[in-house]
């Protein structure tokens, strides 16, 4: 057995040498923000699980072509979210159901006021918003804002010129807003 | 934002990713414009409600078994992976079997296939032909009488095996040998006449075997075949000692014939001659 204090490039080395069960501590170690990122990208908690499982099963076979100077959290994070970027062009029903299951949640909520914080009615809004989202722009905000990656790692990630990253994550964010902002007035 | 200042500027300036002109550009404009200094406001709250949106929690199965279900599989696919060998041991074995191939080609240089069918067919009916099991004589009453005279065309029919020369001289019906000149296949000579001219003492014939043979019309002994007096049975040297003796060359009519002769029995059938 494996404990969790040992590193990565530890863990990995191991793996590489044909020890698998060294795998373990990473699956532990990285499932939940995996998780995170999926499930923003195909807002579907049964997907995104999926999703996951899917993205460390590649990862391991395609453990020998890691560079141990690497991060492992970013190279897994890029397996699964071209992943999900395939499942999501393969099953594009998924998104307008997922849209569908959050504004009906948003508006059966809505009538009761004990319930509903405004911290509460801030994030079904800004989920339904990036719901609504065009794919690319979802999945780069999802990136950068959630899991504060680098314009470099996001670049290298989605495999598109740095400058098209800044100008897609510029206009990600107007549209964000305007959604945003559309849903607000829509409440009221 | 109704200002000069590119969105994708204010956008990385707040994810702090622009170079030092770009960021000191930036900074200068935010403190002359209050519409972008609010922009960036509504951009770094939009970021932190994105932030703090909460996600649905995972279910348990995903929480506790999770790792559990992905080393399982892991496991499973080290098992089978042996496939992971393929792009090594598909190229050695085509490599293999092109060597298997080439080493195979017959010097003409043609690929295995029909032809080497056919030689090897070829080759089989040759050892068929050469294994068979030349016909025993059963007895004595089919053997030819001495000075019988074979017919040119028979002679020329005559297998080159001496064994199956042998056989087919013992299948001569005898009625065939004991019939008048002109009568079957057979013509009759004097035998003690042409047996005179040979001697039978330089040729040293063993008494207790058969020993026939076929004399041209230049009188040189062409074919001989030798046996005891039940079983017909090789003696090559014998054979090889006579064949090529030249012999006093026999007449038929006044013509030179080719003649086949059976020197073992000739006291006997001189003998009978004589009786008769």
């Amino acid at each position: 057995m494996y404990n969790s204090i040992e590193s990565d490039e530890v863990l990995i080395a191991r793996v590489k040498k044909g020890d698998c069960e060294a795998f373990n501590p990473l699956v532990e170690r990285y499932k939940m923000p995996l998780y995170k990122v999926l499930y923003r990208m195909v807002h579907n908690r049964d997907d995104a699980e999926d999703l996951v499982e899917e993205a460390f099963i590649k990862a391991y076979r395609a453990i020998s072509r890691f560079d141990l100077k690497r991060s492992f959290y970013a190279w897994i994070c890029r397996i699964a979210v071209n992943n999900a970027i395939n499942y999501i062009k393969k099953e594009r029903r998924a998104q307008v159901q997922s849209i569908g299951m959050v504004e009906y949640k948003l508006t059966a909520e809505k009538g009761n006021p004990v319930r509903m914080t405004r911290q509460k009615i801030l994030t079904e809004r800004i989920n339904t918003a990036i719901a609504k989202l065009p794919e690319e722009y979802r999945i780069i905000l999802v990136l950068r804002v959630d899991e504060e990656c680098s314009y470099e790692d996001i670049s290298s990630m989605l495999k598109i010129p740095k400058g098209t990253v800044m100008s897609r994550l510029a206009r990600a964010r107007q549209k964000l807003k305007k959604l945003f902002n559309e849903l607000e007035v829509q409440e009221k | 934002m109704k200002c000069d200042l590119p969105i994708e500027l204010l956008s990385g300036y707040l994810d702090d990713e622009l170079s030092k002109e770009d960021l000191a550009r930036v900074e200068k404009h935010l403190g002359q414009c209050a519409a972008c200094r609010l922009e960036l406001d509504e951009l770094r709250k939009l970021d932190q409600h994105l932030r703090a949106a909460a996600i649905e929690e995972p279910s348990r199965e995903f929480v506790f078994n999770l790792s559990r279900q992905v080393m399982k599989k892991i496991r499973k696919k080290t098992r089978v992976s042996i496939f992971r060998f393929a792009p090594i041991f598909v190229p050695v074995a085509v490599a293999a079997l092109v060597l298997i191939i080439l080493v195979n080609l017959p010097q003409a240089g043609k690929p295995v296939g029909l032809d080497h069918q056919v030689f090897y067919s070829k080759d089989k009916v040759r050892k068929e032909i050469t294994l068979e099991i030349p016909e025993v004589s059963s007895g004595r009453d089919a053997e030819p009488k001495k000075g019988y005279v074979m017919k040119d065309e028979e002679i020329a029919a005559e297998p080159s095996a001496p064994i199956v020369a042998k056989s087919k001289a013992y299948r001569v019906p005898e009625e065939e040998i004991s019939g008048g000149a002109g009568e079957g296949l057979c013509e009759r000579v004097d035998a003690d006449e042409y047996l005179k001219t040979v001697s039978l003492e330089q040729l040293a014939i063993p008494d207790d075997r058969i020993v026939r043979a076929i004399i041209d019309t230049d009188g040189v002994v062409v074919k001989v075949a030798t046996g005891n007096t039940m079983v017909p049975e090789r003696d090559t040297m014998l054979e090889n000692r006579l064949q090529g003796q030249q012999l006093k060359p026999a007449t038929v009519s006044g013509k030179k014939a080719q003649i086949y002769v059976d020197f073992t029995q000739t006291k006997e059938t001189t003998d009978c001659t004589t009786e008769q």
